[in-house]
């Protein structure tokens, strides 16, 4: 070893010091560690001399021996960026307004957007062991379609259970698929209610759905037949009060004994219901038990699996199980060759975590969301931010020129560039924090509003969290980085000389990003602006379509049954009245689920059995609703109909008869029973019995024979004064019937249907909203500094001689060609989009050039508005201000 | 009694600068703090206190020669101010007339 390289002190220890140290240290610093070690060395021996200098290194990491940050560098995260980021946002307080309200909506509609998308997820994650909990639907082939059930047979849960070890519990549900609403009266009260959520469960129900009871045990709670389980607001309201244990209550089934209170469900599952009996209170399917039918899904069936039980691999056990325990039964409905024929019965899986989001099937317990919305607003959210952003950017680039001097002066007094770079991002920041802030104001006074508009049920307290807040922060940062980037960039690339002789141009590269981004922007608002066109068209469509009958001025009368053998006497009564002009009775109304059967056409045998929604009316429903009759004779009482029948146009078509009057039909429903024969008497024009979403099917009309005693009847009734009829119909009723006299109007209830759709329109209409005018106030902005910019040269047109007009043309011209752009890119764009939105509907509007032309304008006219405000404005000053500062 | 406070460490690293000066640099100071009052502290240490003490306005320091012991790097050579000295040699007085006051009572 040389006599140099041993007295070589640790490379590593001398660059930490180096590093650390500051200059006018480090000399006398590294010096006196080498004279050390050296001597070390000779004493020591080497490696504890580099011991002794590591540490000796380490003892002299002390505050005032550290690297000061150097003058700009002190300038980076003090006070003063700060203070010169609020000053010029006080300097230039549209600037500041339009960046800050921006930035903030933006950042609202993200917050607001994330919270409902996080509720929309949120569903039946609040039960015990939710992941484990499926409920086992039903994918049903007919021999000439297919049919998707969240229901299954009531068979499957006892054979799962006494079957499957897989299973740790399974249950089943059943609500009243067909006329939902239960008189319930409260005998110590005597005050009566009408509920429509009463739903049935078998008892092992609260084994499987964790729900927290407050009085009562989950485990013995739905043991008996007359047992109901109420939840905590229910009880409240029959008896005000929770404790309610072994408390009558009476129905038109019988007595109930409540044996449970529950707290409430939250919002975010898919069950919910005011009251809960077993299922063996309900006669009908008792009567299925016994039998052991396989064939009618009358109820949900939810399993819990038990821990480590793949659910894929469960599921592919299911087509055993109907073919060993189920076919028996099924063959008895559709004969044992029923597999020949082209009928299954397929049993899957769906996590119930999922069913809110990704469930469309038929029956469903409630109608769900769907995991499309939850895109579509995201994107929203997306897209809102990105306007902001770009407004954001474009505002900076634009106001350049302004503080070109000021970088200028900065450059001049030794600043350099990432000083300088770090002062605008500490800027954008800065204003990002601002934003953020009135943006959870905005939140908090978007949410009522957002409930309202969507019947949602979000909370304001989730935005109170630390996870938000942590997650605002990295969007402050992240936002004013991303917004604050490119300015930075672009401004402090400045010459300084250049820009303080003043012959700075903002250059070329900016125009053209700033373009693009201006581009981006119209076709986000021509899109948008298009979209809540033709879905408000489509809105009104639905309101306004002839669905085949007239829903104008018709009462509905529900639970009419309930008049039972005064039924007669009121429909008189009804009929004496001036205001009344026509009264008809059905079990079902448009709009309420449909029963079904399969009807074989006698007498062809190549016509395939038709499967069609059946209804009852009496004598007189076709003449009150207004049903159009294209052939044949309507039901009439001088006849006796009991036999005949009339279809509708859709049915004839399924059955493939050109003449259907006069043909003959037999019901297969039931079963091995021989049905009797049916005649066909007349054939009503297709009427819309279902929503606009699904087409007319077939529907087979009996008629109600003498007895019959409609469920629901309508009323035409011809006088404005809608409170002072139902005030005497209700008086009529009254002194036939103690229950409450319950009523809506046709109308209203059709409009229920599309109270999804609805809430989908108002949703995009206010962020469309939203979307559009963020862009014109940041074409606000922008206009004013290109105007600006452009002052000077305005002031020497106008010398010269230019008009008013001619002026805002010449302002305009530019942004009139990225619009063009903008119209070219987004209509098609637009239409693609707005096109399979449409096809959800079976009746819906071709969106026609119309729409895009007028969103097109319409933008156009924003945008004009816009410039010509800001040329207008420039324009009218007297040029010599402008010009006499040269 | 003098106006500021020092503490003991800082009084024995005065008393080492006077000693050396004017060659008072700390890897000398060391070497004489560790020979004179047995003390084994590290280079920080004493670099600390010569920047506290200097920052007092006790002591005042000088970039000085450099030796090729040192790889060619100069040293900080520090010396006593006259407030630094007056500061010592108070303490040593206090301390002489108290220890006067000791001894001839011990004597008695």
């Amino acid at each position: 070893m040389s006599s140099v390289s041993k007295y070589r002190p640790p490379g590593a220890a001398q660059r930490l010091v180096s590093w650390f140290c500051a200059d006018e240290w480090q000399d006398e610093v590294l010096g006196d560690l080498q004279e050390q070690f050296e001597d070390l060395v000779d004493q020591k021996g080497r490696s504890r001399a580099m011991l002794i200098y590591w540490w000796e290194v380490i003892r002299l990491l002390r505050p005032h021996i550290f690297r000061k940050p150097k003058r700009y560098q002190q300038l980076m995260f003090s006070v003063n960026h700060l203070k010169i980021s609020y000053r010029n946002l006080l300097k230039n307080k549209v600037y500041a307004f339009i960046n800050i309200l921006g930035l903030s909506v933006g950042i609202a509609s993200v917050m607001l957007i994330g919270i409902y998308v996080n509720y929309e997820t949120s569903y039946d994650k609040f039960f015990d062991d939710s992941e484990r909990i499926h409920r086992i639907a039903l994918h049903r082939v007919y021999p000439n379609r297919v049919k998707d059930f969240g229901t299954s047979s009531i068979m499957l849960a006892p054979t799962l259970k006494n079957n499957y070890p897989q299973v740790e519990e399974v249950t089943r549900l059943h609500r009243l698929f067909f006329n939902n609403e239960v008189n319930i009266t409260v005998p110590e009260t005597n005050q009566s209610f009408v509920e429509t959520s009463f739903l049935f469960a078998d008892s092992v129900f609260f084994n499987v759905f964790s729900h927290e009871f407050l009085v009562g045990d989950p485990q013995t709670a739905l043991d008996n037949l007359n047992s109901v389980v109420l939840t905590e607001s229910t009880a409240r309201r029959y008896f005000g009060t929770t404790d309610v244990y072994g408390r009558t209550l009476n129905s038109n089934g019988g007595a109930f004994l409540v044996s449970g209170v529950i707290r409430d469900i939250p919002a975010n599952s898919h069950i919910h219901f005011d009251l809960l009996g077993s299922i063996f209170s309900l006669p009908f399917l008792t009567n299925a038990i016994a039998q052991n039918s396989w064939v009618n899904p009358w109820v949900y069936t939810y399993a819990k699996l038990n821990e480590g039980i793949d659910p894929d691999q469960f599921e592919t056990e299911l087509p055993d199980l109907v073919d060993q325990y189920g076919a028996a039964s099924i063959a008895l409905n559709d004969g044992s060759d029923y597999k020949e024929k082209g009928h299954a019965f397929e049993y899957f899986l769906q996590p119930i975590e999922s069913i809110h989001l990704q469930s469309q099937l038929d029956v469903e317990v409630e109608p769900n969301s769907d995991m499309a919305y939850v895109y579509v607003l995201s994107a929203i959210a997306l897209i809102i931010l990105t306007i902001s952003s770009i407004n954001f950017i474009n505002l900076s680039i634009a106001r350049s020129t302004e503080r070109a001097k000021e970088v200028g002066i900065r450059k001049v007094m030794g600043s350099n560039r990432s000083g300088l770079i770090w002062q605008f991002l500490t800027e954008s920041t800065f204003v990002c924090a601002i934003g953020s802030v009135v943006s959870v104001v905005l939140v908090y006074f978007a949410i009522p509003r957002f409930n309202e508009a969507l019947g949602t049920s979000l909370d304001f307290a989730i935005v109170i969290q630390p996870v938000v807040a942590l997650v605002l922060l990295l969007f402050i940062v992240i936002i004013g980085i991303v917004s604050g980037f490119y300015p930075a960039l672009v401004i402090s690339a400045l010459q300084p000389s250049k820009v303080l002789k003043g012959s700075y141009k903002s250059s070329d590269k900016g125009v053209w990003l700033r373009n693009g981004l201006i581009t981006l922007q119209f076709i986000i608002s021509i899109v948008m602006i298009s979209g809540s066109i033709i879905v408000d068209q489509q809105m009104r469509y639905l309101q306004n379509k002839n669905l085949g009958f007239n829903q104008d001025n018709l009462l509905v009368v529900k639970q009419s049954a309930r008049l039972g053998d005064s039924y007669n006497t009121f429909r008189n009564e009804m009929l004496s009245m001036s205001e009344v002009t026509a009264i008809g009775g059905s079990i079902y109304m448009p709009g309420d689920f449909h029963g079904s059967g399969v009807f074989d056409i006698l007498g062809d045998p190549d016509i395939p059995d038709v499967r069609a929604n059946t209804v009852t009316f009496d004598d007189d429903y076709i003449h009150t609703m207004e049903f159009e009759l294209v052939e044949g004779r309507s039901f009439d009482r001088n006849f006796n109909d009991s036999l005949n029948v009339i279809i509708n146009e859709a049915a004839a078509l399924a059955m493939g008869l050109d003449n259907p009057v006069g043909m003959k039909l037999q019901s297969q429903s039931n079963g091995n029973n021989q049905a009797p024969e049916l005649t066909i008497i007349g054939m009503l024009a297709d009427y819309n019995f279902y929503s606009l979403h699904s087409e007319i099917g077939p529907v087979v009309i009996f008629n109600g024979n003498t007895q019959f005693v409609p469920s629901v009847t309508a009323v035409r009734i011809n006088s404005a004064d809608y409170e002072k009829t139902i005030a005497s119909i209700n008086q009529k009723w009254t002194e036939l019937n103690e229950g409450t006299f319950n009523y809506s109007f046709l109308s209203d209830d059709l409009q229920q249907q599309y109270q999804a759709d609805r809430h989908t329109a108002s949703v995009f209409d206010i962020f469309t909203y939203i979307a559009v005018i963020m862009s014109c106030t940041g074409l606000f902005g922008l206009a004013t500094y290109i105007v600006n910019q452009r002052s000077k040269e305005m002031s020497i047109r106008k010398v010269l001689g230019a008009s008013l007009p001619q002026i805002i043309r010449v302002f305009s011209k530019q942004f009139l060609l990225l619009i063009s752009l903008a119209f070219v890119l987004a209509t098609p764009l637009a239409y693609f989009a707005l096109d399979r939105w449409l096809t959800g509907f079976a009746y819906h509007i071709h969106p026609g050039f119309m729409a895009f032309a007028l969103a097109g304008g319409l933008t156009l006219l924003l945008v004009l508005i816009t410039v010509s405000y800001q040329a207008v404005r420039v324009a009218l000053v007297n040029p010599v201000k402008i010009l006499r500062s040269e | 009694m003098p106006e500021e406070i020092i503490s003991s460490q800082e009084e024995i690293v005065m008393l080492a600068v006077g000693s050396l000066q004017p060659d008072a640099y700390a890897y000398a100071l060391k070497k004489e703090i560790k020979e004179g009052a047995g003390h084994s502290w590290s280079l920080g240490t004493i670099h600390t206190m010569l920047y506290r003490l200097e920052n007092k306005g006790l002591l005042r320091s000088a970039m000085g020669g450099a030796t090729g012991k040192r790889g060619g790097r100069s040293k900080r050579l520090y010396s006593l101010t006259t407030k630094g000295y007056g500061m010592v040699d108070e303490i040593r007085q206090m301390r002489q007339a108290m220890w006067t006051r000791l001894a001839s009572n011990i004597q008695k």
